[in-house]
């Protein structure tokens, strides 16, 4: 592991909407992998010159590690992971967020995380009706809670995720055992483990057009990709304004990746049953020069044109591709600069234009609480020593803006300098999986569909068992300890 | 397993599969126990994982006094002759620290004159090992190809056409109400397959197991699995098109005059879930195109779903292979670092990787009689550099033969299921092991000795 050091970084324009620092020049002070109090005799000092000092970056939403995925590469429509992890270094960011995984495929995905390098990783775990259906059709709240405490528990996961907040069998056998929306959205409302709080929920089509009586217990992803958007703002205002939280995803005309679920499945794309009823399919994306009937990402600078000061909303990725192909650094440098954006995304934000500390709020501070990562996200005393410093200048033409933003001047990753002057120093930081630390009675489970279903036993899921022991052990190899 | 042929069994309703018919007249046939407790052991382990084919078996335990397996639970024939070989009194014995050191010297000495080397077998090593026999063969400027090269580059030229429907085993097992082995045999290589995963298995919409699923296959010759299958195709290899086709076509019924095939339509046409395993290496090059065009094509109806899942019938460990080569090479069957190669899959067969290399390293794909490969023919004759944990080898023109420990016996390993989800085989506690090397320390020392 690289020695940590005393550093100083002085002079900077700093952006933290958590202490409410809109930019005014001052010092921060890091020390044994944390922000500090000031101190004497720093062993380094990087005179950032006013730059734009921010909390090292958080996606909170990008699909990177599903099984079967990798084979998109084949396509050319997935970079490998140690590109992936250098782009997310290059512009600034330190942690991304897997969505989903399944009891089943949480050790694939916790390997192929793990090959990641220079940011932290977290996931999601999904909430299988199939298995848990049951407590939600008997109206058992504290069996849902304690099943979903052990999902957590086993697969090492930071939150919820329902992928379809339904079930519908296809069986005829089984339709009886079907659950409307309605029904399963009231019944999460009803849920009164504050723990368990926010089930991400993903915005399918119609999913917005139920009643949700209690949206601050959600955190909606891929809000402006809804379907029902014609009355998206107005829905998802809503929803906002009553304390949901929802990320939107950077516009990226050439995504390479694309990703859905379906029964119906597109010839030439790959398609995986890992567990949600539907398959996961990936297609080559892109924009292929085909007149566009809207921009792309219309929904999500429709939203943010009419973003209030309380909405919780962070920026994501969605896929790898906007991050290695820039889509996300563009988006932000989009929303700062008026001559940096097309005409027609100005005219979707109706010219609204945001400075760095609202970009703060969107891409550090919203998504780190979103994912319950406290110590991240800001620069608050004692906060982990994750910085980005950008080469942002006002009136900065719009193609060195863009720049700027995909390629931080600095960044150090819990006190590790990884970059420095626009260059990479060789520095390999330390990278962990994170998880969220709860309570489960797991053997008070084991008779229940959701434990019983798995073709392994329990032991072979479980992150504390001997897999966990070995992804350590490959971590502190990574780290050259 | 091998049973005389019985024609009016062979159409038998499948409630009527029993064991004792299976085991009827067989050699050593189970009887029932005498009740007896067995407690002479030292050591217990359950739970264990079993590295010897792809289903990577969870449950197994193993039962060891004074260092040697007395007892196993749950291991199958492919398994227990895995574990036979690596126990066995004629297994190669542990190379002395110096004899080793020469034999690394003497092996990375042939691979550096006779370039570039072709790495072969990487699929049979758990991850580690693979992952130093990458490197390994990035470092010599050589090959990295599995033992399934042939049928891997089959099934992705396939891919790349046609996209792929895939699953996790326990959709497979919830799901499937038609499961299909198209030349894939799992009674010869993956024993426990259709208990745990595609026939017997119970799950989430096929809670009565067998009886709420229908089986086909398609094979070359006999084979037992015949007599649990409602329909059943042998047929050569070249007629695979013509059934896929007929299987596929517009108006079907008339298509074939086989007695099974009007069966296999009908239950194709109620079926909401097919899945097909197919060993790619077995089927044609234009069949595996055909079966992925089927499969595109009904996946993209909606109403129903078709997955594919190729079951290789080479290394254990074939799916991490493919993980492996896709995370760093973006193509799933391997590597080509010589020069002019640029890391993408070599073209051809194997006649045209051997004019291409100079020298062979080998890693065995398993004991006798369970998934052991021979050296391909056209590459026999090369230089050859030889890494096996199992019993004395029968290729007498290895130049240097370097045993190592054996994965998910003696020491641990990751290995991926068929479905790509990665396991660890731990080495079975209480075992005595003779102080092999693991292959990893092997090819760390064969690339300390190419680097030098």
């Amino acid at each position: 592991m690289s020695q940590l050091k005393r550093i100083l970084i002085k002079d900077g324009s700093v952006f933290d909407p958590a202490q409410g620092w809109r930019g005014e020049r001052r010092d921060l002070y890091l020390s044994g992998g944390r922000v500090s109090e000031p101190f004497r005799d720093p062993e380094v000092v990087i005179e950032s010159g006013g730059r734009a000092v921010l909390a090292g970056g958080v996606d909170p939403h990008c699909h990177l590690v599903h099984p079967g995925q990798a084979l998109m590469r084949m396509f050319g429509a997935l970079c490998g992971p140690e590109e992936i992890g250098k782009a997310y270094a290059s512009a600034g960011y330190v942690h991304v967020h897997h969505p989903f995984v399944t009891l089943v495929t949480a050790a694939s995905a916790r390997r192929s995380l793990a090959l990641v390098p220079y940011v932290d990783k977290s996931y999601g775990v999904a909430l299988d009706l199939r298995d848990m259906g049951k407590a939600v059709r008997g109206n058992d709240r504290s069996q849902f809670a304690a099943e979903a405490r052990a999902l957590l528990h086993l697969t090492g996961a930071q939150g919820l995720f329902l992928p379809f907040p339904w079930l519908r069998h296809r069986q005829r056998h089984y339709i009886q055992k079907n659950i409307s929306p309605k029904k399963v959205l009231e019944f999460l409302s009803a849920l009164e483990d504050e723990e368990l709080k926010p089930v991400a929920l993903w915005c399918r089509p119609g999913v917005l057009d139920n009643e949700i009586p209690r949206p601050d217990f959600f955190h909606f992803t891929a809000l402006a990709d809804s379907p029902s958007s014609d009355g998206l703002p107005g829905r998802a205002s809503g929803l906002l304004e009553a304390g949901a939280s929802a990320d939107l995803v950077a516009a990226c005309e050439d995504d390479p990746l694309e990703l859905s679920t379906g029964q119906t499945v597109s010839p030439g794309s790959i398609s995986i049953d890992i567990g949600l009823g539907e398959a996961l399919c990936f297609a080559v994306g892109g924009w292929r020069g085909e007149p566009r009937s809207s921009p792309a990402g219309e929904g999500t600078w429709r939203l943010l044109a009419a973003a209030g000061e309380s909405w919780r909303i962070s920026l994501c990725s969605s896929t790898p591709g906007r991050v290695v192909m820039g889509g996300l650094p563009r988006t932000c440098a989009w929303l700062v600069s008026r001559e940096a954006r097309p005409q027609e995304v100005d005219e979707l934000l109706g010219g609204r234009v945001v400075d760095l500390y609202e970009i703060a709020r969107l891409t550090r501070f919203e998504p780190a609480r979103r994912l319950g990562l406290s110590d991240m996200g800001h620069l608050g005393v004692g906060a982990r020593a994750n910085v980005a410093i950008y080469d942002v200048r006002p009136g900065m033409p719009a193609g060195e803006l863009v720049t700027a933003l995909s390629h931080c001047w600095c960044l150090i990753k819990d006190g590790v300098l990884v970059r420095e002057k626009g260059e990479f120093t060789g520095e390999t930081p330390s990278v962990t999986i994170r998880f969220r630390e709860i309570e489960a009675d797991v053997a008070s489970l084991a008779g229940c569909d959701l434990l019983q279903n798995p073709t392994l036993r329990l032991e072979h899921l479980w992150r504390n068992g001997r897999w966990e022991a070995r992804a350590e052990r490959r971590r502190h190899e990574h780290d050259g300890v | 397993m091998a049973l005389p042929l019985v024609r009016e069994q062979a159409a038998m309703s499948i409630q009527k599969f029993t064991r004792a018919f299976l085991e009827q007249g067989e050699p050593g046939a189970r009887k029932p126990g005498d009740g007896a407790v067995f407690d002479d052991y030292d050591v217990q382990s359950d739970s264990m994982v079993c590295a010897g084919c792809s289903c990577l078996c969870d449950d197994v335990s193993y039962y060891v006094k004074g260092g040697r397996v007395v007892r196993t639970l749950n291991l199958c024939e492919v398994a227990m002759k895995r574990l036979d070989s690596a126990l066995a009194g004629d297994r190669l014995p542990v190379l002395p620290s110096e004899e080793l050191r020469r034999s690394v010297e003497a092996g990375a000495r042939i691979m550096k004159g006779h370039s570039p080397t072709l790495v072969i077998g990487a699929d049979g090593l758990h991850e580690a090992g693979m992952v130093g026999s990458w490197e390994l063969a990035r470092a010599l400027g050589g090959l990295w190809l599995p033992w399934s090269f042939v049928g891997m580059k089959r099934f992705f030229d396939g891919v790349r056409r046609w996209g792929w429907a895939g699953a996790i085993l326990d959709e497979v097992r919830d799901r499937a109400d038609l499961v299909m082995f198209w030349r894939a045999d799992p009674l010869e290589t993956h024993h426990r397959h259709l208990s745990r995963y595609s026939l017997f298995a119970r799950g989430r919409y096929t809670e009565r197991g067998n009886s709420d699923r229908n089986l086909a296959a398609v094979a070359a010759g006999d084979t037992v699995m015949e007599r649990l299958c409602q329909q059943f195709f042998r047929m050569a290899p070249s007629e695979d098109l013509g059934l896929i086709q007929a299987l596929t076509g517009p108006n079907p019924a008339p298509a074939s005059a086989h007695r099974d095939f009007v069966s296999l339509v009908k239950a194709l046409e109620r079926s909401l879930y097919i899945a097909l395993f197919v060993d790619p290496e077995k089927v044609t090059a234009d069949a595996m195109q055909g079966i992925l065009e089927w499969a595109a094509a009904v996946n993209a109806g909606g109403h129903r779903r078709m997955a594919v899942l190729p079951l290789w019938g080479g290394g254990v460990n074939a799916s991490g292979f493919v993980q492996l080569s896709l995370e760093r090479n973006a193509s799933g069957c391997g590597a080509d670092f010589s020069e002019g190669g640029m890391g993408a899959v070599p073209e051809g067969d194997w006649e045209d990787i051997a004019i291409r290399v100079g020298s062979v390293l080998m890693f065995e794909s398993g004991p006798d009689g369970a998934q052991r490969r021979r050296l391909p023919g056209p590459l026999l004759g090369k230089p050859l550099v030889l890494v096996t944990p199992f019993k004395r080898p029968s290729l007498d023109q290895a130049q240097v033969v370097i045993p190592t420990a054996l994965a998910g016996i003696e020491q641990d390993g990751v290995f991926f299921r068929a479905d790509g989800l990665p396991l660890t085989a731990h080495a079975v506690p209480g075992l005595a092991c003779d102080g092999y090397p693991t292959v990893e320390e092997v090819i760390s020392g064969l690339l300390r000795e190419v680097l030098a």
